[in-house]
């Protein structure tokens, strides 16, 4: 059984965000095999995401 | 997957075009150094990778950007051709590179590839055809197919790299690729940044919190400058104001007689922006003190025209009196002109007298001279009678002429002279009098003219009743200036009045503002930006919780991996090990687990790292069977099934060339090898010692003209 089979199966059997999980592995593999780096852009979409509402708030509380 | 030949034309030392095959389990290319067995090993690598080892390192870390062509070849123009013959599970293919002679450092290759149905493909398809048959990558090459034996010795006596190309060996690359994926994106990070901005956020808001108590204890202070008290800083308070200032204005305007627009005092902003504009109209847009310049302007005309008036006036009288005084004091302008006739009369009767007496004079003096010259002392020069003493009567005569009577008519006329100065002196009084007394009086007629059309008034009003009118007129403009002048200080007074206002209401509307903002805490919680937030920080949270579980899971079962792996890894390397060396050393693979990082090494039967202590021969070996190893686990799991070693027997003595030649019979039954060496004690074993079907090729010397060269080629 392959590396990614045996991940898949474990995550099944922790039974925590099971489908947020496998979904993740599932990018992992795929910029494995492509060379591609789409988690490395999703976290960086969600830090901007984080940062640019974070900004507004900010502007906000200075009125 | 297998190479069944190749074929080099201007690939560094080999110039004209050469085949040799490779269809045999073990072939070996046998030739002293220089002659182009190790470019020929380089060949294949070109071949199947191209750029990637000639730009990034060509495997053989000594020959990094390697040149493709030998230099002596620069008016070559032919291109470096390098082919391989394959043979794949749909039938034979044939893969080509080809650069032409003068292709700039940029320029592609021309890669093809022919598939077994003859169709020709070429670039990006060739490489897609090369990956999708089971290509391994150049990484995965140079680590399990080829053999360069510095590279080679190199990833054993590093230890990072041992321990990167036992994961290798154990099969776990994926393993470590994804644990390094992961732990580049930092998962635990995202967590210290979430953190951070929160934090950040929080300081925000407290610093939001307490901005408005702050700012509205700074208007109260100023309000206290201003005498304004708490129970001013009021809602009612500033709406006082406002219609204050209204209302006041609308009076103002009235009296100004301006015609002003004039906001709903209930409209505060409207009261603002109206409130500032409105001085600067009451100031310059008032029809009622357009006038005041005009009244100022006649009022000074007046007061310039009775002052002139008064002094020329003043002047005609003063000369008017003297006139009067010197008329009174003597004669009349006739009487005084009768007496200077006179007195001119007798300055010329005295004139005459005194010119009588000294024409008498001169007489008397000829005549004596007469009577002198002609020596008769008593006859007389004109009747010539005889006068006794006639020369002494007219000596005498002489004398009193010219002493008593001269001084005596002299004195006449001096005095004549003078009376008639005097007499010149009166009338010339007289007349320069009477002269002033005409100009006075013409300058005052001259004023009295100007204040008639000044009064607008005609001839017949008297002049005193045009002094009356001029004071009357002058009044009346001075009160009507008085007037004006008086709005004028009460306008600059309310404009004073109302830009005092405007700041107190500005104040007051500030504090209120504070006071609401002071009152009001934001409340973040309802922002739309609040649970965009939440969301995005939730997501990341889940991510990085995600990828942190997926990191250590990953090591979980890298290890648990490593641990079921490591039977077979240590038999296989302990076989080949065995082989080269005769050394029943026992090598094994240990696993080194922590929190965050797993590692290997390779241990004596002690445990302890064996490397270190091992001889240049024992690393070489130990290389060997390391290569070995993982080829043989190549060759059964993936298509590619050549192996090439490059002088492998460097500082191996003939006991364990012996050996390396069993090695490589060993390995042979899992794939084709290639082995590349210098004539000796390998090449001899492979030739004579060993049972597999085998080619070998011997190189002759290399030419300047022909380059490499085959010398010999034999099957066995």
């Amino acid at each position: 059984m392959n590396l990614w089979s045996v991940l898949e199966e474990r995550i099944v059997q922790q039974g925590v965000r099971i489908e947020e999980r496998l979904n993740l592995l599932n990018e992992l593999k795929v910029d494995h095999e492509t060379g591609g780096v789409s988690v490395t852009e999703r976290k960086e979409a969600l830090v901007l995401r984080i940062d640019d509402a974070a900004a507004c708030l900010t502007e906000t509380l200075r009125g | 997957m297998k190479p069944l030949a190749i074929t080099v034309s201007r690939f560094r030392g080999w110039k004209s075009e050469h085949r040799i095959t490779l269809d045999a389990p073990i072939t070996s290319i046998v030739a002293e150094n220089g002659r182009g067995k190790s470019s020929l090993l380089n060949a294949i690598e070109w071949c199947l990778y191209g750029a990637e080892v000639t730009i990034k390192g060509s495997g053989i870390d000594e020959r990094q950007n390697w040149e493709l062509r030998t230099r002596v070849e620069k008016d070559d123009s032919e291109p470096t051709v390098v082919m391989l013959e394959l043979d794949t599970a749909e039938g034979s293919a044939l893969i080509t590179r080809k650069r032409s002679a003068n292709a700039k450092a940029r320029e592609a290759d021309q890669f093809t590839v022919q598939d077994s149905n003859g169709t020709v493909l070429a670039g990006d398809s060739a490489e897609t055809w090369l990956v999708d048959s089971g290509m391994p990558d150049w990484e995965t090459y140079r680590r399990a197919h080829c053999f360069h034996q510095e590279a080679a010795r190199q990833r054993v006596v590093s230890t990072t790299e041992r321990s990167a190309i036992l994961t290798a060996l154990l099969g776990l690359d994926d393993d470590l690729a994804l644990r390094n994926t992961i732990e580049s994106i930092q998962p635990s990070k995202l967590f210290t940044e979430i953190d951070k901005t929160l934090e950040a956020l929080n300081k925000e808001a407290r610093r939001a919190l307490d901005f408005p108590r702050q700012r509205l204890s700074e208007i109260e202070n100023e309000a206290t400058e201003m005498r304004l008290d708490a129970n001013q800083l009021s809602d009612s308070n500033a709406n006082t104001l406002r219609s204050r200032l209204v209302a006041r204005a609308r009076e103002l305007a009235t009296r100004l007689g301006l015609e002003a627009d004039f906001p709903d005092e209930k409209d505060a902003r409207a009261v603002r922006d109206w409130a500032t504009k409105w001085p600067a109209t009451a100031r310059f847009s008032s029809p009622a003190l357009v006038s005041l310049e005009g009244h100022r302007r006649r009022a000074a005309e007046f007061d310039q025209l009775l002052i002139d008036y008064q002094q020329v006036d003043s002047t005609w009288q003063e000369v008017q009196s003297k006139l009067q005084q010197e008329r009174q004091s003597g004669e009349d302008e006739a009487q005084r002109i009768a007496k200077v006739t006179v007195a001119n009369d007798k300055l010329t009767e005295a004139n005459t007298a005194l010119e009588q007496n000294n024409a008498k004079v001169k007489l008397l003096v000829d005549a004596k001279a007469a009577i002198e010259e002609a020596n008769h002392k008593d006859e007389c020069p004109v009747c010539e009678t005889d006068v006794p003493g006639l020369k002494e009567r007219l000596g005498v005569e002489i004398e009193t002429l010219r002493s008593d009577d001269f001084v005596a008519l002299q004195a006449a006329q001096e005095s004549a002279r003078a009376k008639l100065d005097r007499t010149k002196v009166a009338q010339d009084v007289l007349v320069a009098l009477v002269s002033a007394e005409a100009t006075a009086r013409g300058r005052v007629d001259e004023q009295r003219d100007k204040l008639r059309d000044l009064l607008t008034i005609d001839e017949s009003i008297t002049v005193h009743d045009i002094l009356a009118e001029g004071k009357k007129q002058r009044e009346s403009i001075q009160s009507e200036i008085t007037g004006l002048e008086a709005l004028s200080s009460d306008r600059d007074q309310r404009i004073e009045d109302h830009q005092a206002n405007c700041e107190r209401l500005d104040l007051i509307e500030k504090w209120l503002g504070a006071a609401e903002r002071a009152e009001s805490s934001i409340d973040l919680s309802a922002l739309p930006k609040w649970s965009e937030l939440n969301e995005a920080i939730d997501e990341l949270a889940g991510f990085g919780s995600d990828l942190e579980f997926l990191g250590s899971l990953a090591r979980d079962i890298q290890a648990e991996r490593s641990e079921s792996r490591a039977a077979e890894v240590n038999k296989a390397l302990g076989k080949y090990y065995a082989l080269i060396t005769q050394d029943d050393t026992a090598l094994q693979v240990s696993v080194h687990t922590t929190a965050q990082h797993i590692s290997y090494d390779l241990v004596d039967e002690s445990g302890l790292s064996a490397v270190p202590i091992l001889n240049q021969a024992a690393i070489n070996a130990l290389s060997l069977a390391v290569l070995f190893s993982q080829s043989e686990d190549r060759a059964m799991t993936g298509p590619w099934e050549l192996v090439a070693v490059d002088d492998p027997a460097q500082s191996l003595d003939s006991e364990k060339q012996a050996g390396l030649a069993r090695a490589i019979e060993e390995l042979s039954n899992h794939c084709s090898i290639l082995v590349a060496t210098v004539p000796g004690h390998l090449s001899e074993r492979l030739r004579n010692y060993v049972s597999k079907r085998r080619h070998m090729v011997t190189l002759g010397p290399w030419s300047r003209t022909d380059g490499a060269c085959i010398e010999d080629e034999i099957d066995l």
